[in-house]
């Protein structure tokens, strides 16, 4: 007998904030395909600092006076203003519809219901009676999105939309940038995708291609109305989520502070109350002492949340009504930014700190500098100001290893790193400016073509790394990648203080032989110095002096024996390409030497 | 002596002989006099015993007065010493009520003393152990920079006030426990009517002595 399985797994979306707009994939279409959240156009400052958090299946957002929810799970209701709004945890039902709701949500004005739809379709004729306390009301309106073919011209806001055949309307919110999808409040009557749609204003009409009666909805986050839920900080920059709370912090009146909604409850923030899953507000100092303003926060499923200051690290563990504890970590070192950390496979955490780029290993035995030791001065070379500059970390599941991006906010400007587990060293790189980094994030997602760490760029793109291209795409056109390797500087004999003279050099260039399976490299330069110590030697690589002697090498294995004869006590090698189109990777250099007499 | 409560009652007990038969009669006509007011026999054989009500030696109540008399002199005697026992004892059950009634309602007051200052003492002492137990605990654990150590007092004070209304709720008992006692002390005082009986026979003996 053959057995069926359906699968049933989570579907992610990706969602992106830029140009002032938020855009999420619509994975109904196909992974990877965007579309923007028309009815937050406007609302939000992508120019200022903003953080998202996922809970709920929503996304909350801080971006200052702008705190916001994208819903991507319930239903919207529109009615005349409640007496009494329906507590969260109500259950709704429409009379004859039978459809019900579980309440999560009402808005300040009571005009609009938000929660779960369990059961039925919801009509605009019959009554809506709560278990609760609130107030019946029949609904004037459920939030709707069309989905259509691109219009010439878009129809505006409060634009009523009529459908033949089953005079269904719907009044118009927002149309979308590609002027495919048709935001609104559906009105009367249910929508098809057979019957022509118009317009009471100039927009184009339209069929419907889809219909949706639970769109994402977007609406301002406050606490619930009635007053016994609280008040928000009125300005936050930053948003986590831990153990069912949502996390608020970097309010500028009140930078030290942070807030935490009710467990399970991100509209309830009524602090103080004898209840272990009460909100709660604190900050981060030891009894008596100033609290350390916080730049990140950091929260790692429900075992910890790690508050980032300026100039000290702490650690929440377990929750702060019910016998958590905050400890310090650091007195020496803050975090630079919201996003200026990344956890790898193995639960470290890496952040870029006061002192350089540093690791808390998972079990918290301890915080080390990772550049302290081959990039001492790391922290002065960047100057990174967290009022110019923005630090972006991610770490690269596919590369094994930590991305950490420096970029100047105004231009896109950027110096990057990326260092390797592999090899346990910092490589130096940087981007185009239009690929400077604002954001990174590895995303997991359901389709692994996109699972990948992803960039979100100045230009407004998201990129992430491929192997297989060779120039960097920044938009319009492609970027040639210029690269180069130094190789350390070698004493040219065996004996302290004397000469050696460089008599033979050879390059074994990747790939095999050519066109065979290995990947091909493409050609490489090379330029040869010389010098009586090292560190001028360096200098000259480092200034781009003239070299010793240079030239270039093309296709694979091993080449032909170079014979330089150059006199010196010390030797420096570079290899580089700047070539469009083409990368490069070598495999070794031999080199021969004699003595030739002592240093003068 | 003048009619106090009517001139038939009066005349009847007074003067007349009463018929064996009518003793509640004089029982009654004694009653209307008031206290020290008695029923004495004055003749007659076994069952046709006379009785007769005797005005009390002050007077009958509301004025005038007027005395006794009749029956022998053993028998006033015995009558006499019989009424002196009676008040006697009389005097002593009224003072041992009045004892106890008074340490029932000492004890009664007591609730509203020394026992309830002591109670919300040792409640305002615990609600300072646990505001200060508690922020300790949160000083330890990093919290104190929350708003949990904030809303500890409020928590103590809660609890405090459920303690405040535990004391009250005790006390009430307590006081409930002794008016019921008092109540049923009260309830079980009675006042039996007197054993005429043996004041009968001993009359009868006189009588026949």
């Amino acid at each position: 007998m053959a057995v069926s399985i359906t699968d049933k797994i989570s579907y992610k979306r990706l969602v992106s904030a830029g140009n002032d707009e938020l855009w999420l994939e619509d994975i109904n279409v196909a992974a990877g395909t965007k579309i923007e959240l028309a009815t937050a156009t406007g609302d939000i400052d992508t120019g200022d600092q903003l953080t998202m958090a996922s809970a709920f299946q929503k996304v909350f957002m801080a971006n200052g006076a702008n705190l916001k929810v994208a819903d991507f799970i319930n239903t919207r209701l529109t009615h005349t203003a409640l007496t009494a709004a329906h507590a969260r945890g109500d259950i709704l039902t429409q009379a004859s519809s039978a459809a019900s709701m579980i309440v999560d949500h009402t808005n300040t004005a009571k005009t609009l219901t938000y929660g779960y739809t369990t059961t039925g379709t919801w009509d605009f004729s019959n009554s809506v009676t709560g278990s609760g306390a609130g107030t019946a009301f029949t609904p004037t309106g459920q939030a709707g999105m069309l989905t259509h073919t691109a219009l010439a011209t878009a129809h505006a806001a409060d634009d009523v939309l009529t459908q033949a055949t089953s005079s269904a309307t719907m009044t118009v919110t927002a149309t979308d940038a590609t002027k495919t999808h048709t935001y609104g409040t559906i009105t009367a009557g249910t929508w098809n995708t057979t019957n022509a749609v118009t317009g009471s204003g100039s927009g184009t009409g339209f069929t419907p291609t889809a219909v949706s009666v639970r769109p994402p909805v977007w609406y301002d986050w406050t606490v619930e109305p009635g007053g016994t839920s609280g008040a928000m900080p009125a300005k936050a920059y930053l948003v986590a989520v831990y153990r069912g709370r949502l996390v608020l912090a970097g309010n500028p009146l009140y930078p030290n502070q942070w807030f935490m909604a009710k467990v399970a409850d991100p509209f309830n923030w009524l602090y103080g109350t004898n209840d272990p899953m009460s909100a709660v507000a604190g900050n981060n100092a030891d009894a008596g002492q100033c609290p350390d303003i916080i730049r990140t926060l950091i929260s790692f499923h429900d075992d910890y949340l790690i508050f980032g200051g300026t100039s000290t690290i702490w650690i929440l563990r377990g929750d702060p009504v019910a016998g958590g504890s905050l400890d310090n970590l650091s007195d020496t070192t803050g975090i630079f930014g919201s996003n200026s950390w990344c956890f790898d496979d193995a639960r470290n955490l890496y952040f870029w700190g006061s002192g350089g780029i540093y690791e808390i290993k998972s079990d918290f035995s301890g915080i080390r500098n990772l550049t302290e030791m081959v990039l001492p001065d790391i922290i002065n070379d960047e100057a990174a100001d967290p009022s110019t500059h923005r630090i972006t970390m991610g770490y690269d599941k596919k590369r094994h290893g930590i991305v950490v991006a420096i970029t100047v906010l105004a231009t896109g400007v950027n110096s990057n790193y990326f260092y390797s587990f592999k090899t346990e060293g910092f490589y130096p790189e940087s981007y185009p400016s239009e690929c400077g980094s604002y954001s990174m994030l590895y995303y997991d997602a359901n389709d692994t073509d996109y699972a990948d760490l992803l960039v979100g760029c100045k230009n407004g793109y998201i990129r992430k790394f491929l192997t297989s291209a060779k120039d960097d795409d920044i938009g319009a056109t492609d970027q040639a990648i210029s690269s180069y390797a130094t190789y350390p500087i070698t004493p040219l004999s065996s004996d302290m203080d004397q000469n050696g003279k460089l008599t033979e050099l050879v390059f074994d260039l990747a790939g095999g032989a050519s066109g065979g399976d290995a990947g091909d490299t493409d050609g490489m330069t090379y330029e040869l110095y010389s010098g009586d110590d090292a560190e001028t030697v360096l200098e000259d690589i480092v200034d781009g002096a003239t070299a010793f002697t240079s030239g270039t090498l093309s296709g694979t294995g091993r080449k032909n024996k170079i014979r330089p004869r150059m006199r010196g006590a010390f030797m420096g090698l570079k290899i580089y390409n700047s070539t469009a189109s083409e990368t490069w990777a070598i495999n070794r250099v031999l080199y021969g030497t004699r003595k030739a007499g002592r240093v003068r | 002596m003048g009619d106090q409560q009517g001139t038939l009652r009066y005349s009847e007990s007074w003067k007349g002989e009463i018929m064996a038969g009518t003793y509640y009669a004089a029982l009654a006509q004694a009653q209307s006099w008031g206290a020290g007011a008695k029923v004495v026999p004055y003749g007659g054989t076994n069952t046709g015993i006379k009785y007769k009500a005797v005005p009390p030696p002050g007077g009958i109540r509301g004025g005038g007065g007027g005395g006794g008399g009749g029956g022998n002199s053993a028998y006033a005697s015995l009558l006499a010493n019989f009424q002196k026992r009676e008040a006697a004892a009389l005097a002593s059950n009224e003072a041992r009520e009045a004892e106890v009634r008074g340490t029932y309602d000492e004890i009664i007051g007591q609730g509203q003393g020394a026992f309830r200052t002591a109670g919300l003492a040792d409640i305002e002492e615990a609600k300072t152990k646990a505001v200060g137990a508690g922020t300790q605990q949160l000083i330890s654990s990093g919290m104190y920079g929350t708003t949990t150590a904030a809303s500890l007092p409020v928590q103590a004070e809660n609890q405090a006030a459920r303690s405040r209304l535990k004391l009250e709720d005790l006390i009430q008992q307590r006081t409930n426990t002794a008016k019921l006692g008092k109540a049923a002390f009260v309830e079980r005082i009675s006042e039996p009517y007197p054993d005429y009986n043996i004041l009968m026979q001993a009359a009868a003996a006189g009588a026949s002595a």
